[in-house]
């Protein structure tokens, strides 16, 4: 038996790692036996770090040195809305550095989203290593399947700050096809519904043996079980207003007790007709305090979060629509995420696919447990193949259209949305002015013809071609997207015919040093628990 | 696949059609296609040598599978794919479709939508009727929509096809 890799689900609530051991793909518990560990990192002061759902306790006592739901910022520019609602609601300071980039300030200490994610895959590797009693390294790292470039690029430096050698970012929804149909050469179309705590995805997938392709997929990068706890919490502030004339809002710390009982709540009303949602001494002013209690029924939190799980069924019929399917040409649906155990969503999923949706899977670990089998699928390529394991290919797609400026604020679509993946496609460009030195190109992703409306992976200014008359230079730039959805861009100066080539990292992408600096500033940092 | 035949693939990779290179008859339909990508993806994806130690084996399967991507692309889709066959039928028998035959479908298609309101409304009425199957009154719609968009050339070419099959 060779080295282990592992599968990491790097979650906006909750993360999960698998591993393939002794042939059989499992989820790895912590010490008290959860699968399931909290995306929240806590600094305790000095030195140390605690992750998972013993940091989650932190989230209230200690809000401004306990990071939760990174993923959510994690890739973004401190202009996104995202960015703007976490700093509305975090206790930490999210301030701006150069290139829009955003950092967080807990205490003295200024972290990345890159950094605050590496402390969550660091516990996840821990977790495997002490699970098959060998130190991991090699790791594929999960990504919803809607991430654009800029947020794969911060995923994956994420993960080489964590000391893992991040052999493939896959798709959550295209891992948990894998665990679903890994082995059982099934012959079906299925749709993945893949509701999780930030992110939603729809993939439209045919399953042909091993064969697992991704005939389309659309997401929105906005929407998940977050959002449903969020919509019960303002309801329950504008309730407890009408009835104490207390405004909760500008109170973190009383809001956040409210936030994590309305989780609680919104897992509880999956199973009972109603619950009570009581916090003890919510507010307290001049020696009085006022409790918080109230009953909230399935009736009424459907009613608050209907609007959400419609907003879902739009994207399915953008994915439906890039497959060319109808909900009916479908073999079967699987529901992945905790907030698929919601009887609102079950209900308005079997509706939309006019079926029930199969439940048999695991939703919190299906993603892990494909990851985990595909990390390991990839480490026995090129070696003899063991026993229970063989090969599976994943043909996905890339979620968003990769396009360039042109004049005007313009663009131009280069690599169409839903395009398999790997590909390439070259395209020439030349000066438009006589003794023009450089040539700019300005990459995007989106699905706008304007700039501003799509979102900027990078901009390079290609040079040393020789200087002359308009059009004389021919510069031939190849733009490939890779298995993991990553964008490179490689020029080419045809003029010439030297073939100079350079090989152009997007702005987002972290040099060698700066990982290295960032990973021994980690390391330095221990993971304690409790 | 053994290395050797491998290398050899990447080494002519440049004198194959999509076909050939798909292992596809030239009047393949989706199902064929679908199957041939599968079956190309068995043997050639770069994650079946994800672990070998020969660096140049990699980037040749690389640009073999990319390749293959691109067949699959363009064949699944009805429209580049009819592009593709004029070129690869054509005097010049092209064997890529290229980022500049995207860019000239894409204005094909734009002009399609047609310029004019009454040509675009009457265009459209033409090819429900084409898919229909009433293709005697396809050809005559499309004439009317031709006449509000005399320098179309998309009308015209999609009339003499019209025209040609019926």
């Amino acid at each position: 038996m060779g080295k282990h890799a592992i599968g990491i689900d790097l979650g906006t609530t909750n993360s999960c790692v698998g591993v393939v051991a002794n042939g059989v793909p499992t989820v790895v518990p912590n010490r008290w036996g959860d699968n399931l560990h909290a995306s929240v990192v806590h600094f305790p002061g000095g030195d140390r770090v605690i992750v998972g759902n013993e940091a989650k306790r932190h989230v209230i006592l200690d809000p401004d040195r306990t990071v939760w739901s990174i993923k959510r910022i994690l890739g973004r520019k401190s202009f996104s809305h995202e960015v703007k609602k976490a700093q509305a609601f975090c206790a930490y300071q999210i301030v701006e550095t150069e290139n829009h980039a955003i950092r967080l300030a807990i205490d003295s200490q200024i972290f990345s989203p890159e950094e605050i994610s590496a402390f969550i895959l660091r516990e996840m590797r821990n977790l495997a290593s002490v699970y098959v009693q060998e130190d991991i390294v090699d790791a594929v790292v999960t990504v919803p399947a809607y991430f654009n470039d800029n947020q794969r690029q911060a995923t994956l430096d994420s993960g080489r700050i964590a000391g893992l050698n991040v052999l493939r970012m896959i798709n959550e929804p295209t891992a948990a096809a894998l665990a679903y149909g890994y082995g059982r050469e099934l012959r079906q179309r299925v749709a993945i519904y893949d509701l999780g705590g930030g992110t939603f995805d729809l993939s439209v997938m045919e399953i042909d043996g091993d064969i697992f392709e991704v005939l389309g997929t659309a997401g929105d990068s906005y929407l998940g079980g977050d959002d449903f706890d969020l919509r019960l919490t303002e309801y329950l502030v504008d309730r407890f207003m009408r009835d104490t004339r207390i405004d909760l809002r500008p109170h973190r710390q009383s809001l956040q007790k409210l936030r994590e009982a309305c989780e609680e709540a919104k897992k509880l009303l999956s199973v009972h007709p109603e619950v009570l949602v009581s916090i003890p001494d919510i507010y307290v002013e001049r020696g009085q305090a006022v409790s918080l209690e109230y009953m909230v029924n399935q009736q009424e939190f459907n009613s608050l979060v209907t609007e959400l799980v419609q907003r879902t069924f739009k994207v399915c019929d953008e994915a439906l629509g890039a497959a060319r399917l109808h909900p009916s040409d479908l073999d079967g649906v699987i529901l992945v995420g905790g907030p698929t155990r919601l009887p609102i969503v079950r209900e308005a999923v079997a509706y939309y696919f006019g079926q029930a949706p199969n439940v048999s899977l695991n939703p919190d670990e299906v993603v892990a447990l494909g990851a985990a089998i595909h990390a390991h699928s990839l480490m026995q390529s090129g070696a003899t193949r063991s026993g229970n394991i063989g090969a599976a290919h994943l043909l996905d797609v890339t979620p968003l259209s990769l396009q360039i400026a042109t004049v005007g604020g313009y663009t131009e679509m280069l690599i169409e949305r839903n395009t398999p993946i790997p590909i390439e496609r070259s395209r020439i460009f030349t000066t438009v002015r006589d003794g023009q030195e450089r040539v700019n190109i300005r990459v995007y992703q989106g699905e706008s013809n304007r700039e501003e409306e799509n979102v900027l992976l990078g901009y390079f200014d290609f040079e040393g071609f020789r200087i002359g008359y308009r059009g004389e230079a021919r510069i031939e730039v190849t733009f490939s997207i890779d298995a993991s959805g990553l964008v490179h861009v490689t020029a080419r100066d045809l003029e010439t015919g030297l073939r100079q080539r350079m090989t152009v990292a997007l702005s987002s992408a972290l040099s060698e040093e700066e990982v290295l600096r960032l990973s021994a500033r980690g390391s330095e940092m221990e993971l304690v628990n409790g | 696949m053994d290395v050797q035949k491998l290398m050899a693939l990447a080494a002519r990779i440049d004198e194959l059609d999509y076909y050939q290179l798909l292992g596809l008859q030239r009047n393949a339909d989706s199902f064929d296609i679908r199957r041939a990508y599968h079956r190309r993806a068995r043997t050639l994806h770069p994650d079946l040598f994800f672990e070998h130690e020969s660096e140049q084996l990699k980037s040749a399967i690389d640009r073999v599978y990319k390749r293959v991507t691109e067949a699959y692309l363009v064949l699944r889709d009805d429209d580049k794919r009819n592009y593709y066959n004029q070129g690869l039928t054509g005097p010049k028998k092209k064997l890529r479709y290229t980022d500049d035959d995207e860019k000239r479908l894409r204005e094909e298609k734009v002009a399609a939508g047609g310029s004019t309101p009454q040509g675009r409304k009457l265009f459209q009425e033409a090819e429900r009727l084409y898919n229909e199957g009433d293709k005697a009154k396809a050809i005559q719609t499309l004439r009317m929509a031709a006449t509000f968009e005399s320098k179309n050339a998309f009308f015209q070419k999609r009339l003499r096809e019209w025209e040609r099959g019926n």
